[in-house]
């Protein structure tokens, strides 16, 4: 057994973990803050559940970006330090790239419902709120297709603030 | 308030965590001793023989090593010789390099043997696993700093502002070469670690990109990371012109894997 990609696997495995649960925990409940606050959506509500679905799935799809760039930081690190050191150093660029695909899947789901709105005549929220399960599940698929077409540039963004060594010029 | 407490729980039993990781990640090492030396070369005035002394550092900076050895200038002068009488058998880009780089180590193979010696000697001094050893022997040519090797007049490496070797058919040196003048570039690199690691037991692979113009290590040992597969071994990346590159990560501008391909790889 290789110890070293073993312990590469579990912090890797820990992290995955750590960060998916608190980021999904956290804005699922933002979202219910949301809707009781300013939308006053009861929990029964189908189609404001399927529209925090998506945000959810967009969400964990965009913070996916974090964990190879995070497992790659971590390599990087100057493992002559001592261990405490290493793990701030780690949880600290961590959280920056959490809060890059954070910010970046916030702005997503936002931009596509703004767009939705200003596109048709209706008013979604209160489609939503009225339990519309239609349009509940057409603006999710904006936020996932958005998603999907954004991840790969937040990915390379995330991978631009990596400390990785110099090359020679080519 | 109780959401506050249960979040900042959290982040200590992962902060906990992760440092326990990391610990079990430095004591699974072996406990290496420092040995600091300097970085220079002395010259025989007569025979123009050279005797490098050679101080590296690990990937990760967790240990640091010594070394020297005597290269010998005719030796170096018949390496040139046979890499000048080299001709490729193939046109197409991957080939065309896997060829020269397979005549490069086949006619290094024997000069190049005291340097995976000492090598050996070393990791076994210090009790290192196949892993460090293989790190031993990259960072060690990781090291040495970068020359531009050209097989025109230097022109295009004036901007640069990096060394660069003049004249040498097919912009490369041999693996011994490169011992001996401590000049390289990526294929030079990529080319001497193939023999070093081969004549080590391991199973290395140097692969080239068009798209990239550039040549790199590939090594299959376990490991993560960016990596290429054939049959069903996989080779981890190894970029070799600078310090600090660990196994399995491509440079950034450098990761679609379609642009690689294979030129030379050990078939036992």
């Amino acid at each position: 057994m290789n110890y070293n990609i073993a312990i590469l696997g579990l912090i890797e495995i820990v992290s995955a973990v750590t960060i998916g649960i608190f980021i999904l925990s956290i804005t699922y409940k933002i979202l219910q803050w949301v809707g009781r606050r300013y939308y006053k959506i009861s929990e029964s509500n189908l189609a404001y559940s399927i529209f925090t679905a998506s945000i959810m799935f967009s969400v964990g799809f965009m913070i996916n970006e974090v964990i190879q760039p995070l497992i790659s930081s971590f390599r990087l690190l100057n493992q002559d330090a001592a261990s405490y050191v290493l793990a701030f150093r780690y949880i600290g660029q961590g959280a920056v790239y959490i809060a890059i695909a954070y910010c970046a899947s916030i702005v997503i789901a936002l931009l596509s419902t703004s767009l939705y709105a200003r596109l048709t005549p209706i008013d979604e929220f209160e489609e939503i709120r009225k339990n519309n399960v239609g349009i509940a599940i057409i603006i999710g698929s904006i936020i996932i297709t958005l998603t999907l077409l954004t991840k790969s540039g937040v990915g390379l963004l995330i991978e631009s603030i990596i400390p990785y060594p110099q090359l020679p010029p080519k | 308030m109780k959401a506050t407490v249960k979040i900042i729980a959290l982040f200590f039993l992962f902060f906990w965590i992760i440092s326990l990781l990391i610990d079990g990640l430095k004591h699974s090492e072996v406990a290496y001793e420092m040995s600091l030396c300097e970085d220079y070369t002395e010259f025989d005035t007569i025979t123009a023989d050279r005797t490098h002394h050679r101080n590296w550092d690990l990937i990760d900076y967790r240990a640091s090593y010594c070394t020297h050895y005597r290269s010998y200038e005719d030796l170096a002068k018949q390496s040139r010789e046979k890499r000048n009488l080299i001709s490729p058998s193939n046109n197409e880009y991957g080939a065309y390099w896997g060829s020269v780089y397979r005549q490069l180590v086949e006619e290094n193979d024997e000069w190049v043997s005291f340097m995976a010696d000492s090598l050996l000697q070393t990791a076994l001094l210090d009790s290192l696993d196949a892993a460090s050893l293989a790190e031993l022997t990259v960072s060690f040519v990781q090291d040495i700093p970068y020359h531009f090797i050209s097989s025109g007049d230097c022109s295009e490496a004036d901007a640069t502002k990096h060394p660069c070797v003049a004249l040498a058919k097919f912009g490369i040196l041999s693996p011994y070469e490169f011992l001996h003048t401590l000049s390289g570039d990526c294929d030079t690199r990529a080319v001497l670690l193939f023999s070093l690691l081969r004549k080590l037991n391991f199973d290395p692979m140097i692969v080239v990109s068009y798209e990239y113009r550039h040549a790199m290590l590939a090594l299959n040992i376990p490991s993560s990371g960016d990596h290429i597969t054939l049959g069903r071994k996989n080779y981890y990346f190894w970029e070799t012109t600078a310090k600090g590159w660990p196994v399995g990560m491509l440079p950034p501008d450098m990761q679609n894997i379609d642009y690689w391909e294979i030129a030379l790889v050990d078939e036992l």
